[in-house]
């Protein structure tokens, strides 16, 4: 465990400003990450993180100061991920061409890159179309490349459950591919 | 189960496989199997390249909205200030009620000494710490009647 967790541990529990505010300068990026992984919507993505972080400031009192936070707070955010109810719409990740043109210069192959820009997006459509333990187990795998233990723990379900929202997971994810035209081997 | 896998092959046993989650020996029956077995080698492939997409999808850096820092202090109030109204619950409505008659006559102050200001503005200010002293003086005995005397 770090100085800086203990430091900001204990200045939280005093009820200090200062440690709060550590505490969300260090964790908030890897917070804001995992949620917006999970929704692919910006304001959806605050929501999470607020609700994330007023759950971690209420019950750091109760946190044992010998351990680290991040796992503590990874936890968190997991459940309050997977307990959210998606909007009926995420952003539209369809790409600006706009952009594009402005980015590519003009050596490159512009059709290439377009096509690796579009199925990037597909993908990113598709994982967060997918329901949500399966979202959150593709998150954790692929995106934080966590262990199945650790993803066990972090969803509180036995590994072979967590490899079958895996399995789905990814199948889902193919299917939609596939129905796009994107691959078919 | 893919409808179209027609093998009988453990499909998750190939998952692992791409996965790098099996033992050497495990590897090295599915690799045996896949050079023989068509089925298993397009899921193989197919599984290979939605790997590498979704590492692909990882490795583009998520962009932090510019507010998200200022977010910060706002949750932490809405988090800290919140609780410390739950903890103090007699105390926050003694302390807003006197905060609520300081404001009022402060407003009387700022009124008054428009009007005549060298002589009523002293006024206001003694009206005003007179009030709140009384009224605070009538919420205590309010809430010690409401608690028994406990306030």
């Amino acid at each position: 465990m770090g100085t800086d967790d203990q430091k900001i541990v204990s200045l939280c529990k005093k009820n200090s400003s200062e440690g709060f505010d550590m505490l969300y300068q260090a964790y908030h990026r890897y917070v804001y990450t995992i949620c917006y992984r999970s929704t692919y919507n910006t304001e959806d993505a605050k929501d999470l993180l607020q609700e994330v972080f007023i759950k971690v400031y209420r019950n750091i009192g109760s946190f044992a100061q010998s351990k680290p936070l991040l796992p503590w707070i990874r936890k968190i955010t997991v459940n309050v991920c997977i307990n959210h109810k998606q909007r009926a719409k995420t952003e539209n990740l369809s790409l600006d061409l706009e952009s594009f043109r402005n980015t590519v210069s003009a050596e490159e192959d512009i059709q290439s890159t377009v096509i690796s820009g579009l199925m990037l997006s597909s993908v990113e459509k598709a994982v967060s179309t997918l329901p949500a333990n399966e979202r959150m187990a593709v998150i954790l795998r692929h995106f934080d490349e966590r262990s199945y233990d650790e993803i066990a723990g972090l969803m509180d379900r036995p590994v072979g459950t967590i490899k079958t929202y895996l399995y789905r997971g990814r199948r889902m994810i193919r299917d939609k591919l596939k129905q796009e035209g994107f691959w078919e081997v | 189960m893919d409808s179209d896998f027609m093998c009988k092959m453990d499909i998750d046993m190939l998952e692992d496989y791409v996965d790098n989650c099996l033992s050497r020996p495990e590897t090295l029956l599915i690799e045996a199997h896949i050079k023989s077995c068509s089925v298993c080698r397009k899921f193989v492939s197919e599984l290979k390249l939605l790997f590498w997409e979704l590492d692909r999808a990882a490795k583009e850096p998520v962009d932090i909205p510019d507010d998200i820092g200022s977010l910060g202090i706002l949750i932490r109030k809405a988090a800290i200030d919140d609780s410390a109204k739950k903890n103090n619950g007699i105390k926050f409505v003694f302390n807003t009620s006197a905060g609520v008659l300081r404001n009022a006559f402060s407003f009387t102050q700022y009124v008054i000494p428009s009007v005549n200001p060298g002589i009523i503005k002293s006024y206001g200010y003694k009206l005003r710490d007179k009030a709140v002293k009384s009224g605070r003086r009538y919420l205590k005995r309010r809430i010690s009647g409401i608690l028994g005397g406990k306030a």
